[in-house]
């Protein structure tokens, strides 16, 4: 019988589960091996500086020759390269980095023009510059008239002051799905938004300088069929909450996923009302912001489309928020949030988040041990052994001194998650564990797909070396963790949830009693940024 | 057709292998065949596929019967194989090798996904000379060759992705 591993098409379909270095192995291995495979080597190529030195890089004849294989170039200089790039014929991402037009003549854009000019087949192009340098005219008219099948144009940091480029630029944009433009200045430039945008799906805004919060909305509001939304103001700048309401959910109907920085909405409620605007969101994700219950109230008005939420870095995200969040969306299959007191999913409602595949959350118990501590592990593995799907589970702490956490211990109940076939990574770093031969076997016999745990696994490091040893032979990454300084970790400690839920009466009392309540989330909010917050104070009494 | 329709095929020595229609349908190869020709009431000659490699492609059909993914099954590349695979996979290397032809002849995209990925699994982190071990392929590069190829492609040339 001829061995199938002589067959070129059994090698190409052998090929994608392999990486890189394998394949380069691969191609010394014989020569029906070297002519399959080499192929696939020059698929994606990344010429660096000092690609003629390096050993580790193709020949330029070997470059020349395998340039038709080509899909995707990645350009730090271009410098003795240009026999190679006369060749590429059939690329579909360019990637050009910043340092190439610091070190190289402008005559670097006449190079790139000719390159895309060549390439009708391109389908993303990333651009990053160094707030100095910006595309051509000529090379953006490339892209625009050459190009047909460009879906995607990231540009970060670039300059654009000529009229003619941003012309061009929109152009570009016209006949595109996704764009991303991440801080760039745009110089005196009376942008034309009265043009439409059809094809925009996916649209990234992120410290556009130079263009006032209006004519932002603007572009916004003329992508009618965008999808995707991620948005954030210059910091010197306020979010514009009342355009964006009053005209993004009408002009973009199919908004569904939206992501924004905290800086520039200073009300927290303007979160709440920007929430609220929206129908029907499958994403939110949120940074540096505060989630009052009031904009909690109206995120749960989307629990029933939810997919993915993300406030691991917002502030004053409370536990029962958490809780409530897991018992309203069924769709939900990622959940990243600070944290949830473990005596809330004990009595709480069950979970109805059954879909999870990710979730990020520092369980807190609000004991150190006895028959609390005890109900409440049992309570939470089995709330979580109902998540069959979780893939991802992360319930590390944030901060290394912090409460300490959910214990993965057998007589704690850990039992439960036999349930999670499907657990490939489990993450419990800055928490207490005490990982016995019993827990060991359990989790090497119990969750088979197992590849990745983080954490220290026992309070006595010897032990955590050992556990993580075996963890390794059982083919296993485990990250390596810092040996904790004994003296600042003698007394664990349990989450105190009374003082959580005495504050969180108080700022909900504090709604019933002012008509507005928005001064006290405005102070609030910058009370508890203190000391995080680089916004110069000015700011804040200026308002 | 009735739900319950069944299908014989014969394999390269002969031997006759009764099958539910819903199980052939796994194989690209036999559900055109039998979408174009309707089901003839003869068995389907395979000749290019052996009674005991036939009865192990049957046994992976009838496993993944009710797999809603069955198509996708294995399209992530980095994703991990199944226990129920990876047990199904522990074969001798003729046997691997006969599946691999088998499921490219008879077009089961997931079983020559799950065959081809536990191929690149034996292949990763070897050496040129320990691949050739494993899988007994005689190295026909003349010395210069083989230098050539190693000097042009970038010994440890590593990809960022």
């Amino acid at each position: 019988m001829d061995s199938p591993l002589q067959l070129p098409e059994i090698l190409l379909y052998i090929a994608p589960y392999l990486t890189h270095q394998d394949l380069v192995v691969c191609l010394t291995v014989c020569r029906q091996w070297s002519q399959s495979f080499t192929p696939l080597i020059f698929r994606s190529i990344i010429a660096q500086e000092d690609w003629s030195t390096s050993k580790d890089f193709p020949s330029l004849s070997s470059l020349v020759k395998n340039a038709h294989s080509v899909r995707s170039l990645t350009l730090k200089t271009t410098v003795g390269l240009a026999p190679f790039l006369e060749q590429c014929t059939r690329l579909k991402t360019l990637v050009v980095h910043g340092d190439i037009f610091s070190k190289q003549q402008e005559d670097i854009w006449i190079e790139l023009t000719s390159l895309v000019r060549r390439n009708p087949l391109i389908e993303r192009v990333f651009l990053g510059f160094n707030r100095q340098h910006s595309p051509s005219t000529a090379f953006l008219n490339a892209l625009a008239e050459a190009c047909p099948s460009l879906k995607r144009y990231e540009s970060s940091q670039g300059k654009y002051e000529d009229q003619d480029q941003v012309e061009a630029l929109l152009k570009v944009l016209r006949q595109i799905r996704s764009v991303s433009t991440r801080y760039e200045c745009f110089t005196n430039i009376p942008v034309d938004t009265t043009r439409v945008f059809p094809h925009m799906r996916e649209l990234t805004l992120k410290d556009a300088k130079g263009l006032s919060t209006q004519s932002q909305v603007d572009f916004v509001c003329h992508c009618p069929n965008l999808e995707h939304l991620k948005w954030t103001v210059c910091r010197d700048t306020f979010f514009p909450v009342q355009q964006f309401c009053a005209r993004v959910p009408a002009a973009c109907p199919n908004l569904r996923k939206l992501q924004m920085d905290g800086c520039g909405i200073p009300y927290p409620s303007d979160l709440s009302r920007i929430i609220n605007s929206l129908a029907q969101l499958e994403l939110l994700a949120f940074c540096g912001t505060a989630i009052f219950p009031r904009t909690f109230r109206s995120m749960e008005r989307h629990f029933r489309t939810l997919r993915s939420l993300d406030m691991v870095d917002c502030f004053s995200v409370k536990s029962w928020m958490v809780q409530a969040t897991l018992e309203g969306c069924p769709l939900l299959e990622t959940l990243k949030v600070p944290y949830l007191v473990m005596s809330d999913v004990e009595v709480g409602k069950p979970w109805v988040s059954l879909r999870l595949k990710q979730l990020h959350v520092h369980f807190r118990p609000t004991a150190v041990c006895g028959q609390d501590f005890i109900s409440q592990h049992k309570a939470t593995f089995q709330a979580l052994g109902r998540l069959t799907e979780l893939q991802i589970l992360d319930t590390s702490a944030f901060d290394p001194m912090g409460p300490e956490g959910l214990q993965y211990r057998l007589d704690l109940g850990m039992a439960s998650l036999q349930t999670l076939r499907k657990l490939s990574v489990l993450s419990a770093v800055n928490t207490r564990q005490y990982i016995e031969d019993e827990e060991l076997s359990w989790i090497m016999s119990h969750w088979p797909l197992l590849t990745k745990i983080e954490g220290i696994f026992h309070h006595d490091w010897d032990r955590h070396e050992l556990v993580t040893k075996e963890l390794q032979a059982g083919g296993i990454e485990v990250p390596d963790q810092r040996k904790p300084d004994l003296d600042c970790n003698i007394t664990p400690w349990a989450f105190d949830h009374s003082n959580d839920k005495e504050s969180e009466d108080e700022e909900m009392s504090e709604y019933d009693e002012h008509e507005d309540g928005e001064d006290n989330e405005y102070f609030y909010y910058y009370s508890e940024n203190e000391g995080e917050d680089d916004e110069p104070n000015g700011d804040v009494a200026e308002f | 057709m009735s739900a319950h329709s069944q299908i014989l095929l014969t394999s390269s020595e002969g031997t006759e292998f009764l099958i539910d229609r819903d199980i052939a349908d796994k194989s690209m190869l036999l559900k055109c065949m039998l979408e174009d020709i309707g089901e003839i009431g003869q068995a389907v000659p395979l000749p290019n596929v052996s009674g005991p490699i036939l009865t192990k492609v049957i046994e992976y059909c009838t496993h993944h019967r009710d797999d809603p993914n069955f198509l996708s099954a294995n399209d992530d590349v980095t994703a991990d194989i199944d226990e129920w695979d990876l047990e199904y996979c522990k074969v001798d290397q003729g046997t691997l090798y006969e599946l691999i032809l088998a499921a490219n002849y008879l077009d089961i995209k997931p079983l020559m996904d799950l065959t081809c990925k536990t191929v690149a699994n034996m292949i990763k982190a070897k050496s040129p000379e320990e691949i050739r071990k494993t899988f007994n392929i005689t190295n026909d590069f003349t010395p210069e060759e083989e230098d050539q190829v190693r000097r042009e492609n970038g010994k440890d040339w590593v990809d960022e992705h």
